[in-house]
Parts: structure tokens; C-alpha cells; sequence
């Protein structure tokens, strides 16, 4: 939806900056949630840089940069010992959430509700079009790298339960149906946070009774509501012109 | 009188060639101007130098009276791009999102719409004739509708000046008419200042006080009065009897 989502690789640039924070986190015996925060930030802010310095270059540099991350990730997993907890943070689990996280997270949720109405046209622009939004005086750069801290913070927190591999494409899952439901920007995000909600409790209580990797469940939940509205939509499109060239059908 | 736009030897080019040369010419307060010419002589290039995108070789622009490399105040000169249509059609937006957005800088600590600028943006929507557009989706309406969005949207900001790049392209001629009609009304009733590229130089003459047509590197100037344009036999126009 934002300019710089359109990139493919904006997601896998925070993936990898999380991963990589996790495995740091492991070598180092650090609790990985704000390593993961401040590591997949600085990532995110470097390729958004590139971005926008090297327009040209910007996909074979990128390439470089996640592969070397990914190489380094690799090594430090084979550094930790308990190279068994690396696969929770891959695919998600409900035991890695400790009680402190809950205290962690409310007022995280607070600051990032309260960022998006702090800037919400402004946001609204730069996804429109942001050299429109340079030239109308939004300060871009500022909410750009906003974003990507807002976006970090949310991706590292989602992982313990989502997984790292999964987080950008729960993210991406969820606006892909809201924007198939929603007319306007105000409903499309309205839908992804209720779409969200309801995706991530009715996988975690899945996953919980059938005992399966939440991350996937998450997703799988989420892929079964896109799927059931664009079925919907289809079959109320097929319904519609067959009534249509049955009502016509009498006027001749 | 009042210069809205005074620009003083300018010369410019792309590369070393030079695509403008030695260009005099102001544009006072209250004007409707045309920019016409061909294809490729430049006429949004000078759109663009004089919004201070792009450097001029030599010379210089004035606006409302300030150096353009020193102007600030952009909310008093607005411009609505030649490709200003080229969005994505799919985009979730509202036509009152759209134009709501373009009043960041009036928004409170939160930027959202208050029911005084939700006022403001019914008022610009109705200039346009399209209140009732209100909440369609900017996608789904046709090209001639979206224009008038995108001017709505620039009335918002009360603005003193508005340069216009081609509004008129792949739009029929009913509509063609109503937006020139619109463009009209707000040169005459509020005073604002209009500099429209156009190709279509039957209309032009009803319409602009003030005609710019660019050929060979220069910016000559007609009253509307003076200006007579004909087709040629072999299809070319001939302005006051000389090929364009
Ligand atoms: N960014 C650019 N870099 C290099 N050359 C350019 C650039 N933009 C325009 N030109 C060239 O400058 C010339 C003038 O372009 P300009 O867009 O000002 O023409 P125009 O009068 O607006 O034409 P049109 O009627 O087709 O819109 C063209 O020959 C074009 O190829
Ligand atoms: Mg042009």
C-alpha cells in the first residue's frame, strides 16, 4: 500500500534485520524483542537510504545486503548452543510471550495508535504519491522513517507468536482483503485491524487445541478469509449480471 | 499593475543545447494566460522553472515579487502536473480524502479533517460541481471528474496563482467546456492568476486575456485581441499569418 511496500523487498528487509537480531540475541544471551527492534529499524532505515540515493541501483544493492545478512544469520545460529528455540522464532509460538511482554506491548500500542493520527493525511499523501507530498511541503523523510520504526516495532513483537518468516506476509495478507472489501483509506485500515484481531485469536486458538505452530495457523486463517471474500465478491458479481440479463431480457 | 510572475533573460536547456533563450516576459495579477506551441518547445519546462524545480541557466524569476529561489510561500502558488492522472486507479482513497489530504499544514496536532476544513472542502468540491462526488472512490471516476478533483484539491488552498499543464488532454468537449467554465469563474470572481498550457487554440481566445506562444527558443507575447489563428492546408496552425 505505501510507496515503499511496493518494493518486494522493503518486508524481507525487516525479516532479515529480525533474524538476524534473534540470532544475535542467542549468541549473546540478550532477550531478543528489543535487539530485534533496534536491529531491524537501523536495517530498515539503511535500505529506505538506498533506496532513495541509488533509484537505479537500488535492487542489486539490496540483494547484496540480505544475503550478506542472511549469511550472518546463519553463521551466529550455528554459533548459539540451543539452535532448537531458532525454529519457534521462525514459525511462531504462544510460550515464547512472557508476562512482561504484556506490559511492553500496551503502551507500544498506544504510541503507534497515537503516531498514525498524529500523522494521518500525511501518511495518506506519501502512499498516494510521494513526490506530490514532497512538493505540498509533507515532511517525507521524517514519516518515512516513522514508518519503518513503526512497522519494526510491530513486525518484532508479532514475531513471537506469527514467526519471523511469516510476519510480512500476515502484514501484506491483511490489506490485501481489506483493500478488496474497503472504499476509502479510513475503512481500508479499519478492516485490517479488525481482520487482524480476529485472524490472530481464532489461529492462536486453533493452533492451542490442535497444537500447531501458531504462525501458521495465523496465516492459514487468514488466507481462508481472502479466499472466502473473493469468493463472495465473485459469486455476488455472477449473481448480479445474470439478474441484469434476466430483467433485460423482458424489455425487448 | 501587479506582476504575478516576471521572468527577466532566462535562458535554459536540458543538456548544452539551449531550449529557451533569452526570455522576457510578466504576468500580472488577474491574468488568464495561455501557453501554446508545439510539441517539445518547452512549455512545461518553463512550468517547472518557474515553480524552482528546475535552475535556470541565466536570468531570472520573480514571484509575487520574490526571487522564485526565494519564495516560500507555495500554499499562493499551486500546480497541477501534466501527469497528475497517472495514479494508481486502485488506490483506496475517497474524493474527500484526497482533498483532505493537501490541508496538512491547516490540520491541527492531529492531522485530521475538522469540521471547519470539512467545510472548506465541500466549498471547493462545489466550485467544481461535484458535491455529490463527495465519497466515491477517486478510481472509479472518469477522467474529466478526476480533473476537477485535482483542481478542487488545489483550491483548498485559497491559492493566488494556478499553473495548469494540459488539464484538457483525453477529456470530451462538454466537459472540456465545464472545466474552462470553472477556470473562468475563479479568474473572474476570486482574481486568481491562470497559466494554462493548452493545444486546443480554437478555445483559447474566448477565454485567456493574454497568449504565450513558444517557438525557436523564445515566448511571444499577443493579447487576446490581436491573436487569429487558422489550419493551413497542409494542417498546421498559423498564428496572426506566420507557421507555428
Ligand atoms: N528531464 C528532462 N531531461 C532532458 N530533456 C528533457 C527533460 N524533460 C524534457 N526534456 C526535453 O525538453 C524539450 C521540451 O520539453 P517540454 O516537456 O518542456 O515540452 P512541452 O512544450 O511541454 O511539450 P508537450 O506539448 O509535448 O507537452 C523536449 O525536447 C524534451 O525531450
Ligand atoms: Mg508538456
Amino acid at each position: 500500500m505505501f510507496e515503499i511496500f511496493s518494493y518486494s523487498f522493503m518486508p524481507r528487509a525487516f525479516l532479515v534485520g529480525n533474524l538476524v537480531a534473534v540470532a544475535l540475541g542467542m549468541v549473546l544471551g540478550v532477550y531478543p524483542v528489543y535487539l530485534a527492534i533496534i536491529v531491524s529499524v537501523l536495517a530498515a532505515i539503511g535500505v529506505e537510504k538506498l533506496r532513495v540515493d541509488y533509484k537505479d541501483y537500488a535492487e542489486l544493492s539490496l540483494a547484496v545486503i540480505l544475503s550478506s545478512a542472511l549469511g550472518l544469520m546463519t553463521v551466529l545460529v550455528s554459533l548459539s548452543r540451543s539452535n532448537s528455540s531458532i525454529f519457534s522464532y521462525l514459525f511462531g509460538s504462544i510460550s515464547l510471550v512472557t508476562p512482561e511482554d504484556l506490559w511492553v506491548i500496551f503502551p507500544i500500542s498506544i504510541f503507534i495508535v497515537g503516531g498514525v493520527l498524529v500523522f494521518y493525511y500525511g501518511f495518506f499523501y506519501l502512499s498516494f504519491n510521494e513526490e506530490e507530498a514532497h512538493m505540498a511541503g509533507i515532511p517525507v523523510k521524517l514519516l518515512n522513517n516513522f514508518f519503518m520504526v513503526m512497522v519494526a516495532i510491530t513486525i518484532s513483537f508479532s514475531m513471537r507468536i506469527v514467526g519471523g518468516l511469516l510476519v510480512a506476509s500476515m502484514l501484506i495478507l491483511l490489506v490485501a482483503t481489506a483493500l478488496r472489501i474497503a472504499k476509502s483509506f479510513r475503512d481500508t485500515i479499519i478492516y485490517s485491524i479488525i481482520l487482524g484481531i480476529f485472524s490472530v485469536n481464532s489461529g492462536l486458538f486453533i493452533s492451542f487445541y490442535v497444537d500447531l505452530a501458531s504462525g501458521g495457523t495465523i496465516i492459514l486463517s487468514n488466507i481462508i478469509i481472502f479466499i472466502l471474500v473473493v469468493l463472495y465478491q465473485f459469486l455476488r458479481d455472477k449473481i448480479r449480471t445474470k439478474r441484469f440479463h434476466y430483467l433485460t431480457s423482458f424489455r425487448r | 499593475m501587479n506582476p504575478a510572475i516576471e521572468i527577466c533573460n532566462l535562458s535554459f536547456g536540458y543538456q548544452k543545447n539551449l531550449l529557451l533563450q533569452e526570455v522576457n516576459l510578466t504576468i500580472n495579477k488577474g491574468d488568464f494566460v495561455a501557453f501554446i506551441g508545439p510539441n517539445g518547445s518547452g512549455k512545461s519546462t518553463l512550468l517547472k522553472l518557474i515553480l524552482n524545480t528546475l535552475k535556470p541557466k541565466k536570468g531570472e524569476i520573480k514571484l509575487l515579487g520574490v526571487p522564485n529561489f526565494r519564495f516560500t510561500d507555495w500554499t499562493k502558488v499551486r500546480y497541477i502536473s501534466q501527469k497528475v492522472r497517472e495514479f494508481n486507479d486502485s488506490f483506496p482513497a475517497t474524493v474527500k480524502e484526497l482533498i483532505a489530504s493537501n490541508m496538512y499544514h491547516q490540520m491541527g496536532f492531529l492531522k485530521l479533517v475538522t469540521p471547519k476544513l470539512s467545510k472548506r472542502i465541500d466549498q471547493s468540491l462545489e466550485m467544481v460541481g461535484l458535491s455529490k462526488c463527495r465519497n466515491e472512490q477517486i478510481g472509479n471516476l472518469s477522467g474529466g471528474q478526476q480533473q476537477r478533483v485535482f483542481i478542487a484539491r488545489t483550491l483548498v488552498k485559497e491559492p493566488e496563482i494556478i499553473l495548469l499543464d494540459e488539464p484538457l488532454v483525453g477529456i470530451d468537449q462538454k466537459t472540456q467546456h465545464e472545466i474552462q467554465q470553472i477556470l473562468i469563474k475563479l479568474n473572474q470572481k476570486l482574481g486568481t492568476t491562470i497559466v494554462m498550457i493548452s493545444h486546443n487554440l480554437e478555445s483559447i481566445k474566448g477565454q485567456s486575456n493574454k497568449i504565450f506562444l513558444f517557438k525557436d527558443m523564445d515566448v511571444f507575447n499577443y493579447t487576446a485581441k490581436e491573436f487569429t489563428v487558422h489550419l493551413s492546408k497542409k494542417g498546421e496552425w498559423v498564428v496572426n499569418n506566420s507557421y507555428v
